[in-house]
């Protein structure tokens, strides 16, 4: 009879002892610990680290959004930078000279009082280290303090967008001087941002208002981020009351949301493109008019429904409407004849088959590819759908073992992040083996053209270019999505998905 | 044991700096992160590096968060725990009175009822029972929180409401694989001579099923619980993601997905270290249960 007992008395016994052990954890409010005004958000996954210099996952900037600030930043309208903690700036007459004067009486969150060693001491730790944002940095040669209150940023050629490569995220983050030698900035933060970082683990993590914020102090006492991965389970939380917002909202569920009066949605054409690209140095693919053939035979507006349910605007270029360096361009009209008869010109023995890389990391290009692929099976083109994991993609991608591959770019503001990565012959991104003399030309004047407009008109060039030769394939630009309770106040959806809480209001 | 991890693990595809770093960097950024994270160095060198201080229980650093590994698995061990146990004792609630009628009355109603609900048990997706789970008790009736962790000593009515529905999500399946080996070893048990001649001395029958029966029938039971509930231990990654609850499986799923080597390698080597030692005590067990195996 003792040996009976014995399993599911040691079982709970050693539950009770696992459940006590958990002490390392600090308060993640599960019943609402900590102020009484504190937002909980859900984002879908947790972030990797809070170096703001080290990190590249985009759920570690929706933390850090909130914790730090940038010398100039981008407005909720139309993502044209504004003063930060830069009040105003200056560029010499060569455009080889910045001068950024300091917003005074900024404190950090140790109570140290910010100036432009700080400024210093962050440029020159991205760039001495080779930190993950270095590369923005290519065409500053040095950054100096002549005093307390100025920043002079020395270019090796003139950088009309410095503005946005300084201050297009928190990647960019001013840190305090010293921080990473005070601070383990991974799980650490000494920003001059409007919230604290108090804490995170593995259940939540967790910022609390800094009063003394140069901008004014939160009206909310603070926020819990909690990591919901699953979109059913997060939206069951928001009209459970568990959770006041989130952006876990897939856009199947969009229609549904819009009629429900437990939820409020907020949607933006965001800054975000998809886009499907083929390999230069894969025959046929190498060929300008079966590159046109299969830019033709896509209709946009299909793959947009099956892979956003409509949350998108198909576009053929990569710059969304809105966006001040929009540029209104549709060569494409879905025709399947048209594109039968290219690929004839072409000299094409179809039917061909085309291998089309997607990864299950974003799944809405598996849902695309599929329509992409019923679309190209009437021309002669067979797509074999080729689903990796992002690691395994990633490889495959930079080593050219593809026949095409889609997936998006995400926070892209200038249009020099747009184009020249991806379309210079020497693009570190340029995976396809894209080379049009005439494009490197017009995007090597742009990055060096002071005059908005005329900058605008070489860009809009280079981006003909690049449609009509099918470097990529754009698709759409898809709507960022977000949800949270009714009465939630002060909140704006971004179209470069930044998640700044600072004027929230509570219902 | 360790080589056969450490080596599997850097066969797979991927590079984890191009990971971390994503689509957008420069060489020099690139071989820093490569030189910084120590993957520049050989690969037998690295294991050795790994082995040495693994001995000394220090399982490196995470490539992604920074943190220690041993520090990464001592956070999400309690609630990995929890689970497990709470999804055993489920388990084991709906497995033993279940098993047991079904062996008791073969072939009458009770026992193909059984039959169905742990057939129905083992096909249905865990992925799609918690999602109804969620529905119901959290969306629908109201009754408990969607998903997320609590530890106990912060929040026990919370660390309980919030235990409940993963517990029978994972519960459920495990339950229902051990509910047909308690009828299967019952019904063998059963038949044994001894058995008929305990009931022809005219032993009450609850005794001849306690003493008799069950204790023969223990013997895989325990053994299928012991498989169990190593691998509850492992994680239960689909239910851990459907209800946010951070457990190595998460852990060990996102570390698979950022080649995150270092935690990938010391989660590898927990669960190995997990089904030895339950291994272990379910043969100590055996000893306990059956004396005849103890004096072997």
């Amino acid at each position: 009879m003792r040996t009976n007992r014995l399993l599911p008395l040691a079982a709970a016994a050693a539950l009770l002892l696992s459940a006590c052990g958990g002490g390392e954890s600090v308060d993640t409010g599960g019943g609402g610990g900590g102020g009484d005004d504190v937002l909980i958000a859900a984002v879908s996954a947790e972030p990797d680290q809070f170096d703001p210099h080290v990190t590249n996952a985009y759920a570690s900037f929706q933390v850090l959004e909130n914790v730090y600030d940038t010398l100039v930043v981008p407005s909720a309208e139309d993502l044209t930078m504004q003063p930060s903690l830069a009040e105003s700036w200056t560029t010499s007459p060569d455009g080889l000279s910045w001068t950024f004067t300091l917003r005074d009486g900024v404190p950090f969150h140790d109570g140290s009082e910010f100036d432009s060693a700080d400024v210093v001491y962050s440029f020159n730790r991205i760039i001495d280290e080779e930190l993950t944002n270095a590369y923005r940095f290519a065409t500053v040669s040095d950054v100096t303090a002549p005093d307390p209150r100025t920043v002079v940023v020395t270019l090796t050629e003139p950088t009309p967008n410095l503005l946005a490569q300084i201050g297009s995220f928190k990647g960019m983050a001013i840190v305090s001087e010293n921080a990473a030698e005070e601070f383990d900035l991974q799980s650490e933060a000494n920003g001059t941002g409007p919230f604290r970082l108090e804490s995170s683990d593995a259940n939540a993590t967790v910022l609390t208002a800094f009063d003394e914020h140069w901008g004014g102090a939160p009206s909310i006492d603070g926020v819990e981020f909690r990591y919901i991965t699953e979109p059913t389970a997060a939206l069951t939380a928001l009209r459970n009351g568990e959770i006041q917002w989130t952006d876990n909202v897939p856009p199947q569920n969009v229609a549904d949301l819009e009629g429900d009066d437990e939820v409020e949605l907020g949607s933006v054409t965001s800054v975000e493109y998809f886009y499907m690209s083929m390999n230069y140095a894969v025959p046929p693919f190498d060929n300008r008019d079966v590159r046109r053939a299969i830019a033709t035979a896509v209709d946009r507006e299909e793959v947009t429904q099956a892979a956003r349910f409509g949350a998108a605007q198909p576009n053929q270029t990569a710059i969304p409407q809105g966006s001040p360096w929009y540029l209104d361009y549709a060569p494409f009209t879905p025709d399947q004849e048209a594109a039968r008869q290219l690929l004839e010109q072409a000299g094409v023995q179809t039917p061909i088959t085309m291998g089309l890389m997607v990864t299950d990391e974003s799944p809405e290009t598996v849902a695309a590819a599929q329509v992409i692929a019923s679309q190209l099976e009437p021309i002669g083109i067979d797509v074999e759908i080729q689903e990796e994991d992002l690691a395994t993609w990633l490889d495959r991608q930079s080593e050219g073992e593809f026949d095409a591959f889609m997936l998006s770019w995400i926070g892209n503001i200038d249009p020099a992040d747009f184009y020249e990565n991806q379309h210079l012959s020497t693009g570190g991104s340029n995976y396809q083996g894209y080379s049009n003399p005439q494009v490197d030309d017009l995007l090597s004047r742009a990055a060096t053209e002071p005059d908005q407009a005329a900058r605008k008109a070489l860009y809009d060039q280079a981006a003909q270019l690049v449609v009509d030769d099918v470097s990529y394939l754009y698709l759409y630009n898809p709507d960022e999505v977000q949800a949270w309770a009714p009465g939630l106040t002060g909140y704006q959806v971004r179209a470069d998905a930044a998640i700044d809480f600072q004027n929230v209001e509570l219902p | 044991m360790s080589v056969l991890v450490f080596s599997l693990i850097h066969m797979v595809r991927g590079d984890p700096v191009r990971l971390a770093l994503g689509t957008r960097y420069s060489q020099e950024t690139y071989d820093a992160l490569r030189e910084r994270s120590g993957l520049d160095l050989p690969l037998v060198q690295q294991y050795l590096t790994w082995a040495g201080r693994a001995v000394t229980g220090d399982l490196g650093v995470s490539f992604r968060s920074g943190d220690t590994v041993t520090s990464l698995i001592g956070e999400r061990l309690p609630a990995t725990l929890t689970l497990a146990l709470a999804a055993l004792v489920v388990a084991l609630v709906i497995a033993l009175p279940l098993g047991m009628l079904s062996a008791l009355h073969p072939r009458s109603l009770i026992d193909r009822v059984a039959t169905v609900v742990s057939q129905i048990g083992i096909s249905v997706p865990d992925f799609w029972l918690s999602i109804m789970l969620i529905l119901l008790f959290a969306g629908v009736l109201g009754w408990l929180p969607s998903g997320g962790y609590v530890p106990l000593t912060e929040d026990p009515l919370g660390w309980l409401q919030r235990l409940v529905l993963p517990a029978i999500a994972v519960g459920v399946v495990s339950g229902s694989v051990i509910t047909r080996f308690v009828r299967s070893s019952m019904l063998e048990a059963l038949g044994q001579d001894h058995v008929r001649t305990a009931q022809a001395k005219g032993v009450p029958t609850r005794q001849v099923l306690t003493w008799h029966v069950l204790r023969n029938a223990l013997l895989p039971l325990v053994t299928v619980t012991g498989v169990q509930l190593a691998y509850l231990l492992s994680g239960v990654v689909v239910v851990e993601i459907v209800f946010s609850w951070p457990g190595l499986g998460q852990l060990a799923y996102q570390a698979v997905r950022d080649r995150d080597f270092p935690v990938l390698q010391g989660s590898v080597l927990l669960f190995a270290l997990v089904f030895l030692v339950i291994n272990l005590l379910v043969d100590l067990l055996y000893s306990r249960i059956d004396p005849r195996i103890a004096r072997r």
